[in-house]
């Protein structure tokens, strides 16, 4: 299962890129969508295969799980959207895009302060591990850049920890505390009193799209984050890109933080497998919707049935989550229901398919799991 | 056979329940007690929730071997089926109702605004079984002596909501608590493996039962500002503690916490609710903002499936009951659920009834056939 994550973490990265870099001619797509071509004749991005992708890897039922990440991950988006607002202000660049240690630290100390059962004296919390694997996860993706004051890139630092990270195939970062305490993203910016770690400059171009004006609203600039521009942008336009990806992507790292630092493998497992599998029934069928009976099947024989209901539920207050349809079958009798599944989530599954990887879950027993099932002590996390 | 429905066929609970709701005996508190004490092992294991039913009672708990054997069933109390009945019918009526009772203080509109009509229509049946959850564990532990374990929840929301509204006074008069200030709350709760902010981001899912919420308040001030039902609850409960906000003791309150919030508040509230629907919606509302979830599996285990499992099928299907033993078996609770079923019914939430065993096996293989 290891490796299902893993999967989609690299799907992520190459979704990421080849939405967001014109093949040809290796530029950064301009903000405002499909609909929009800069003074290159490149279009802007289109989120098709990053949507399918995040109704596939949306959030946990229980965010307690996912909270450090997302919100580390949320700390880093708002310092740059805050930037980008002061460049479409101001007409000029002007402070810093990222957070720097005194940032992370308002979070809780990543650095322990005095002895306790769970730390000695100056051993990296908790805390710090979560800011480590989130930057270097980014940083080795060049989704994430690292600066040594106000202008100047730390391309020599950025490419010893991506190094390090490749060479031991990321073992330095899950089973080696002395990378924590001096080589990797924490130790530079503690060490670093103008340091900061920003992200690179595809998110600005996905901010746009996320918060500032659609393309076709007349007298504004398409991606502008312009408060004038912002408001001629009559109410209920739908946006460029109205998913906060950035959510489902801290948890798949967190996912696998939990995986590779804490062992605990039940992680994230079932959300993928059940996914996949009403996906693969539908598929089987050649169309989007499988029968209720076949959807509560499917949770049952994952040891999660109670959870069914709920994701039914949450799928409609929800947009991050894959939108399931429920729809009685009128005039059946006794009275039925079909379950229609998300197109984005039937796509993603079609990804899989493209690349080869077709497998259902790890823990599927095809007879049900009836009596001699047992469920984990934890939530699962569906 | 552990399932009364075909495993391949567990939609048909709604005809089943509509079939069978006609022929069904209520189970009465004495005999509560004695099936929650004759009740052994996980929900799985118990033999009173097999598929093959389970023997009839008397008031000593003696078996009566030679009447029929009953299935029991489980349905949540008639005001939520009136609740969803009012939504489908005259649901602009109620969200009037609704925003009659909370645009009383201007204040509040800062905290609820962007919450929708389908928000406050809504019940969050995970937060609200995580409450139910932690109450009947604490019940269970204090009060009916179940089991052992009595559960921190309760005593942790207490204590967190004492030391938020008496850092300042800001949060009383219901302007919110300065960031620099709740930093601090969270830095020393974080410390303690808690994590406060992770209650702030429930705003996101459902407002009207988030417990916090980051706003500007009316002084222009970045807050992070709690709920104005939360804090109507938390005044509730220390009314009926007979206490005075400020003065409480929160490992007193936690002693008998579940029993005051499922026999005093919940049980009152119920029954008011059936000629009061939006005062009852709020008021679940108001008890899921006043609970901190802290993610703790045996609330997860007791309440939160079993509840939300009724809930959304009611408010999705219009399933009006589930049967015991199909409950049982996709809950897989290592906790008696005898005695949670008993704590339930006792407050209210639930009513407990059974039905014919050869009957209700009847009914659905009847079912079955006609698919």
């Amino acid at each position: 299962m290891a490796s299902d994550i893993l999967d989609e973490v690299n799907d992520f990265v190459q979704i990421w890129w080849s939405s967001f870099i014109e093949e040809g001619s290796g530029r950064l797509r301009p903000a405002g969508g499909t609909g929009v071509t800069d003074a290159h004749g490149i279009t802007g991005v289109d989120y098709d295969a990053l949507t399918a992708w995040a109704k596939g890897n949306s959030v946990s039922t229980d965010q307690h799980t996912i909270h450090d990440f997302v919100e580390y991950f949320e700390m880093l988006f708002n310092r740059m959207k805050e930037f980008v607002v002061r460049k479409d202000v101001d007409g000029k660049a002007t402070g810093i895009a990222g957070l720097n240690y005194r940032d992370f630290t308002r979070k809780g100390q990543l650095v322990a302060g005095r002895g306790s059962r769970k730390y000695t004296v100056g051993s990296p919390t908790d805390k710090a591990e979560k800011v480590e694997v989130l930057a270097c996860r980014l940083l080795g993706t060049n989704l994430l850049e690292l600066y040594s004051d106000e202008k100047t890139r730390d391309l020599n630092r950025e490419s010893a920890i991506v190094k390090e990270l490749q060479t031991t195939n990321w073992e330095c970062l899950h089973n080696d505390e002395t990378f924590i305490r001096g080589r990797g993203i924490v130790n530079f910016l503690s060490t670093n009193s103008k340091g900061h770690v920003r992200l690179s400059e595809s998110w600005e171009v996905f901010i746009r799209d996320h918060f500032g004006v659609p393309n076709g609203v007349a007298g504004a600039i398409p991606g502008s984050l312009q408060p004038e521009n912002l408001l001629k942008v009559p109410a209920n336009t739908p946006k460029t890109m109205p998913y906060p990806i950035h959510y489902a992507l801290a948890e798949a790292f967190a996912k696998l933080w939990k995986l590779e630092m804490r062992g605990l493998n039940q992680w994230g497992k079932n959300q993928l497998s059940v996914r996949n599998e009403l996906c693969d029934i539908a598929h089987s069928k050649g169309t989007d919707t499988i029968s209720l009976n076949e959807y509560y099947t499917v949770y049952r024989t994952h040891g999660v049935l109670h959870m069914a209901d709920s994701e039914l539920a949450r799928s409609l207050v929800d947009v991050t989550r894959p939108n399931y349809i429920l729809k009685e079958i009128h005039g059946s009798s006794p009275k039925q229901w079909t379950v229609e599944l998300d197109p984005g989530l039937i796509r993603w599954r079609a990804y899989h398919r493209l690349r080869g990887r077709t497998r259902t879950g790890d823990d599927v027993n095809g007879e049900g799991e009836d009596e001699n099932s047992t469920a984990s002590e934890e939530e699962p996390d569906v | 056979m552990t399932r009364i429905l075909h495993k391949d066929y567990p939609s048909l609970d709604y005809e089943l329940w509509n079939n069978v709701r006609a022929m069904r005996s209520n189970v009465d508190k004495q005999m509560g007690i004695q099936l929650a004490s004759k009740d052994r092992g996980g929900s799985r294991a118990s033999e009173l929730w097999k598929g093959g039913g389970r023997f009839q009672i008397d008031n000593n708990g003696a078996e009566e071997k030679s009447l029929p054997m009953v299935v029991d069933f489980l349905s949540l109390h008639s005001v939520f089926e009136d609740i969803n009945e009012r939504i489908r019918i005259d649901s602009d009526t109620l969200y009037a109702e609704i925003q009659a009772l909370v645009s009383k203080d201007p204040k509040w509109a800062i905290f609820f605004e962007g919450a929708t009509k389908r928000d406050w229509l809504t019940i969050n049946w995970p937060a609200f079984g995580r409450v139910i959850g932690a109450a009947v564990s604490n019940q269970a532990k204090s009060t009916v002596k179940h089991w052992t374990f009595k559960g921190t929840d309760a005593l942790d929301s207490l204590r967190f909501w004492n030391e938020f509204c008496n850092s300042d006074d800001s949060v009383a008069t219901g302007d919110g608590l300065s960031l620099s200030l709740w930093n601090d709350i969270v830095e020393f709760y974080t410390d303690r493996n808690y994590d406060p902010e992770t209650e702030v981001a429930r705003s996101l899912d459902h407002l009207p039962s988030a417990p916090f919420r980051r706003c500007v308040n009316t002084k222009h001030v970045d807050v992070v500002m709690p709920n104005p039902l939360a804090l109507d609850f938390r005044k509730k409960l220390h009314a009926t503690f007979g206490l005075v906000v400020g003065d409480e003791n929160p490992e007193e309150i936690q002693k008998s916490h579940g029993k005051v919030v499922m026999e005093k508040l919940l049980k009152k509230q119920i029954v008011r609710g059936k000629s009061n629907h939006a005062g009852f919606l709020l008021f679940i509302h108001s008890l899921c903002a006043h609970h901190l979830m802290r993610g703790n599996v045996a609330q997860q285990k007791i309440g939160l499936h079993l509840v939300s499992m009724l809930g959304i099928r009611l408010d999705q299907r219009g399933v009006g009951g589930m049967n015991v033993p199909d409950l049982a078996n996709a809950l897989d609770s290592s906790f008696q659920l005898g005695a949670v079923l008993r704590i339930l019914r006792d407050s209210k939430l639930v009513e407990w009834s059974f039905v014919d065993h050869a009957s209700v096996l009847s009914e659905a293989k009847l079912l079955k056939s006609k698919l």
